[in-house]
């Protein structure tokens, strides 16, 4: 099978990449007897496949999930046993919140703007419910310039790794996904349905494998590890606050920012907003002017992270010392 | 050979660099006291001490004798395979002139500093102990034993600068090299014409033989797929351990380290001893994570054993060894000249399993029932999980535990790590001596050769073994017996009854570390010791704790469930467990403890509440970590 062959013959040359945002999803893994359910970090092929073909009815796709974001929290619930109506064992399930990601899909027909799909575990539940942006149309050319990046980074002694998980059909990781070389690969298993309750278990690549493949489809160092460096919406808050260049060299006053914070924790970003945009016309300074929309984009920040109003106070309330930590 | 009286003698062939001065150590001068005690010059053990040497063309003050036979020609062989510092005497021999750096017959250690320092040998002008050490051992079985205390503070080489190593490791190397080379080379080696009577070449005859004798550096890691769920399925440490344990019994001369899931070792390609560690580790389902250097002793003048294949064959510029789609089936290695290979060899997989497949490992197909005493719960495993069940277990403590809190505690080496400071600290001792462009002279070697070999590295695991022994202590001191169950003396998981317990541990491991390694922790770059501390309530999944664990970035990795990680370097956590002791916390904990609570939302905020209340900070405090030790005291 050569490179991209099926990709070229089959499906016209190209990947639709989608981005998926989700807010709370669980990605089973065969774990068993355990009351603790972790939930897999990975957007595996039989199971975003699985989501595309329920949804479409197309029989001819596949497609694949790297994650980019997501934060770990649990679910703690009680399955029922239907026959005696009693509550057994409650488990403890890990759930991703904020999941978002990127999906490659090769279709035969095409695909629409805009999709919901749902994935994984707990769906009754309300969980999985993900929403599917096309973002791009990715050419042969851009998968090969992909791969160039890939080749580059392993020169340069980066280690990439495989961040999803494939069939070991060489038809699909290859003839597809431009999967080119496996260097070190991981083996598993994944599921293959053949219908609706009969299925078996085919051989696949697995995430962490060293492969020279499209860069869009690793990651690089301990891909496994990245609750690690997952955090809370507040901790990324605070860092996108800490990182953002226009917040440099102003001094808040603590009067400024009690005052905002204040208004904002009892009467909400509304009315935040118009004391800020009262300020602003009311200041003759220009600096002055820069300075106080920049408390005003941070309001905005806050306010679209969705976090409690009191915790939102309290960032604005120590903007100062936020600054200060960058440094 | 015909006999075994050659096995041992190799050890002793340094035994004069115990008791003489200068570069003329193997005894040639004293020949009469041999006969005068009654040794015969024939006996193997006087021939190995005399003829270990092959100078080109020496000095007047320097070594006459050389190898006249094959069997002093091993001796020679193996010496040059186990010596340390030949490459790093050339290379430092023109700089010494100008910097005078002197003589040490004192052992440096890299990762403890000077130790002693001394002008003369341990043994020096006692010559006569030598004597009646041959008499009475003449098969060189007891030379390690009887004058193990010397030989550990003689440094192989009493140049300063290459005095990194000891006495003690070069024996036990150049023993076990020589037994390599007579077990499966002898007859070989043997097949070359050699003439003896020519000094020119018997030299040039050993430097062919050792680029040409075909050897495997192995260094493999035997990993588990399996899920752990139950006590019982801790099982995976103790056989790892027992088949690692079993193969270094068995192949002792081969092996250059064991750790607590890896293996660095010597393969020879007649006797693939990596195919018994292979199909061992198989039988219970488990992988083997393999890098293997297919290469000879030597390449041109350089020594090719070190201690990281991937690192030597970048040196070496070896290409890697591809497979094809099907070759990573493979089960076992294949002697390819020059070559370098890094892959995982699985046991036998299927292309397809029909459902059920095994819980445990999830790569085979379930052909066995397990149901639970206590739930009811029935698993389906795989033959080779259900044998990993079933295999004697004793961790009975555990098992009892069903609530409260527990940490699981691990200390783990990294080689590629300790390789790596190791250099940086020789870059450094160099630089003490005086020596301003160490650096440059070192990166030099580097690319020839490797610095850290298996001698210095056997050195290294001496003291670190000795460590996790003290931690052992310390652990049995600080928690209660019954709260311990020990796995492996660099893994337990204990009962924790105050949390307090657990900084208490922290804070004398970390002086432990700065008593043993205290150069080692100055090293900024690079912490190949780590210590991690994972704490959650029993019933949490143990291979959450493994990931975490087996994955430690740097030296202090703290994860508390639901309350945060950590990580931290040497000199952080040093500076922060310090500033926890002080007064500016002491004094303000209880506004520190309101802060704390902030944590519940944001680690970030946390911090920052944090500082908003300290007045200051040290440079190298790690508040993550600080926030942690306030909430394990609280």
């Amino acid at each position: 099978m050569k490179l991209f062959e099926l990709l070229i013959k089959k499906y016209k040359g190209r990947l639709y990449e989608y981005l998926l945002e989700s807010p709370a999803m669980i990605l089973g893994e065969r774990f068993k007897g355990g009351i603790f359910r972790p939930s897999s970090k990975v957007l595996r092929y039989s199971q975003i496949t699985g989501a595309f073909k329920a949804k479409l009815g197309f029989q001819n796709i596949h497609a694949v999930g790297v994650i980019d974001r997501y934060e770990v929290d649990f679910f703690i619930y009680s399955p029922q046993d239907k026959v005696a109506g009693r509550s057994k064992v409650p488990l403890i399930t890990e759930v991703l919140l904020g999941v978002r990601a990127r999906v490659y899909v090769a279709s035969v027909d095409e695909l629409p703007e805009k999709l919901t799909l749902r994935i994984g575990a707990l769906i009754t539940k309300g969980f999985g419910e993900s929403i599917l942006k096309l973002r791009n149309i990715i050419s042969i050319d851009e998968l090969k310039r992909s791969i160039g990046k890939t080749i580059q980074c392993f020169r340069q002694g980066v280690s990439l790794k495989l961040a999803t998980r494939l069939p070991f059909r060489e038809e699909i990781y290859k003839g597809i996904f431009g999967i080119r070389e496996i260097i070190k690969p991981v083996f598993g298993y994944m599921f293959y349905p053949t219908s609706l309750t009969t299925g078996y278990y085919e051989l696949a690549l697995m995430e962490g494998s060293i492969v020279i493949a499209p860069y869009i489809l690793l990651s690089e160092g301990e891909y496994e590890l990245s609750e690690r460096r997952s955090m809370s919406s507040i901790d990324s808050l605070v860092e996108e606050i800490m990182g953002d260049s226009r917040f440099r060299g102003h001094k808040y006053s603590s009067r400024e920012l009690s005052e905002l914070a204040e208004i904002y924790e009892r009467y909400g970003y509304t009315m935040a907003k118009i004391y800020l945009q009262g300020k602003i016309s009311r200041s003759k300074r220009r600096d002055e002017q820069y300075k106080l929309r920049t408390l005003l984009h941070l309001l905005n920040f806050i306010e679209n992270s969705h976090i409690p109003r009191s915790i939102g106070a309290y960032i604005i309330k120590n903007l100062n010392v936020i600054l200060r930590m960058r440094r | 050979m015909g006999n075994d009286k050659w096995l041992y003698v190799a050890e002793v062939h340094d035994i004069g660099k115990l008791f003489l001065k200068g570069l003329k150590h193997n005894l040639e001068d004293l020949i009469e006291e041999f006969k005068k005690y009654g040794i015969g010059l024939e006996w193997p053990i006087v021939q190995s001490i005399l003829k270990h040497h092959c100078k080109l063309s020496p000095k007047d003050w320097d070594i006459q004798l050389y190898p006249d036979s094959y069997e002093t020609l091993l001796v020679h062989l193996a010496d040059m395979l186990a010596s340390q510092a030949s490459r790093i005497l050339r290379k430092l021999e023109a700089v010494l002139r100008k910097y005078k750096l002197g003589i040490n017959y004192r052992v440096y250690k890299l990762w403890k500093g000077t130790i002693s320092i001394s002008d003369a040998p341990p043994l020096y002008g006692r010559d006569y102990q030598i004597f009646e050490y041959i008499k009475s051992d003449p098969s060189g079985r007891n030379f390690l034993r009887r004058f193990r205390r010397y030989l550990l503070i003689r440094a192989e080489n009493a140049l300063n600068g290459a005095n990194i190593t000891t006495l003690y490791s070069h024996s036990i190397l150049a023993g076990k090299f020589f037994r390599l080379l007579y077990k499966y080379y002898y007859k070989k080696i043997c097949s070359i014409k050699i003439n003896f009577n020519k000094r020119d070449d018997v030299c040039e005859k050993a430097h062919i033989i050792l680029n040409s004798l075909p050897i495997i550096l192995v260094y493999a890691r035997i990993m588990s797929p399996q899920y752990i769920y139950r006590v019982k399925d801790l099982n995976v440490f103790k056989i790892i351990k027992d088949i690692l344990k079993e193969f270094e019994g068995k192949y002792q001369d081969h092996i250059l380290y064991r750790g607590f899931n890896d293996i660095l070792f010597v393969d020879i390609p007649s006797a693939s001893i990596h195919k018994e560690l292979i199909s061992r580790a198989n039988e219970y389902g488990f992988y083997v994570d393999i890098q293997a250097l297919y290469s000879t002793p030597c390449k041109g003048n350089n020594r090719i054993l070190g201690i990281n294949p991937r690192k030597i064959a970048k040196r070496f510029n070896f290409r890697r060894k591809m497979l094809p789609i099907n070759g990573y089936k493979q089960h076992y290695l294949e002697y390819s000249k020059d070559k370098y290979e890094d892959r995982y060899i699985y046991p036998e997989l299927e292309n397809y399993i029909k459902p059920p497949i095994c819980d445990i490992c999830q790569l085979r197909p379930a052909t066995k029932t397990w149901i639970d005493e206590e739930s009811g719960l029935i698993e389906h495993l795989c033959e080779k999980c259900y044998r990993v069940r079933t295999y004697t277990n004793g961790l009975y403590k555990l098992a009892a535990w069903s609530e409260g809190t527990v940490a699981w505690v691990r200390i783990s080496l990294n080689i590629e790590d300790l390789e790596a400071s190791l250099v940086e600290l020789y870059i450094e001792y160099l630089r003490r001596l005086g020596i301003h462009n160490a650096r440059d002279l070192v990166i030099a070697i580097e690319k020839e050769e490797g610095l850290v070999s298996p001698t210095l590295l056997q050195e290294f695991l001496w003291d670190y073994y000795a460590f996790l022994e003290k931690i052992e202590n310390l652990i049995f001191r600080i928690f209660p017996t019954e709260n311990i169950e020990g796995i492996d003396k660099s893994f337990y998981v204990i009962k924790i009854e105050r949390s307090s317990d657990v900084i208490t541990f922290t804070e004398r491991y970390n002086s432990l570390l700065q008593i043993y390694f205290q150069q080692l922790v100055q090293v900024e770059e690079y912490e190949p010791i780590t210590l991690g501390i994972s704490i959650s309530h029993v019933k949490y999944p143990f291979h959450k704790h493994w990931r975490l664990l087996s994955n430690i970035g740097r030296g202090f990795l703290l994860h508390i469930h639901r309350k945060g990680l950590v990580e931290a370097s040497y000199k952080e956590l040093n500076a922060t467990l310090q500033f926890f002791r002080s007064p500016e916390i002491i004094e303000r904990r209880r506004a520190l403890y309101k802060a704390l609570e902030i944590a519940n939302y944001s680690r970030l905020l946390a911090k920052l509440e944090l500082r908003k209340h300290l007045k200051h900070i040290p440079r190298k405090v790690n508040l993550q970590l600080l926030r942690m030790l306030l909430e394990l005291e609280r």
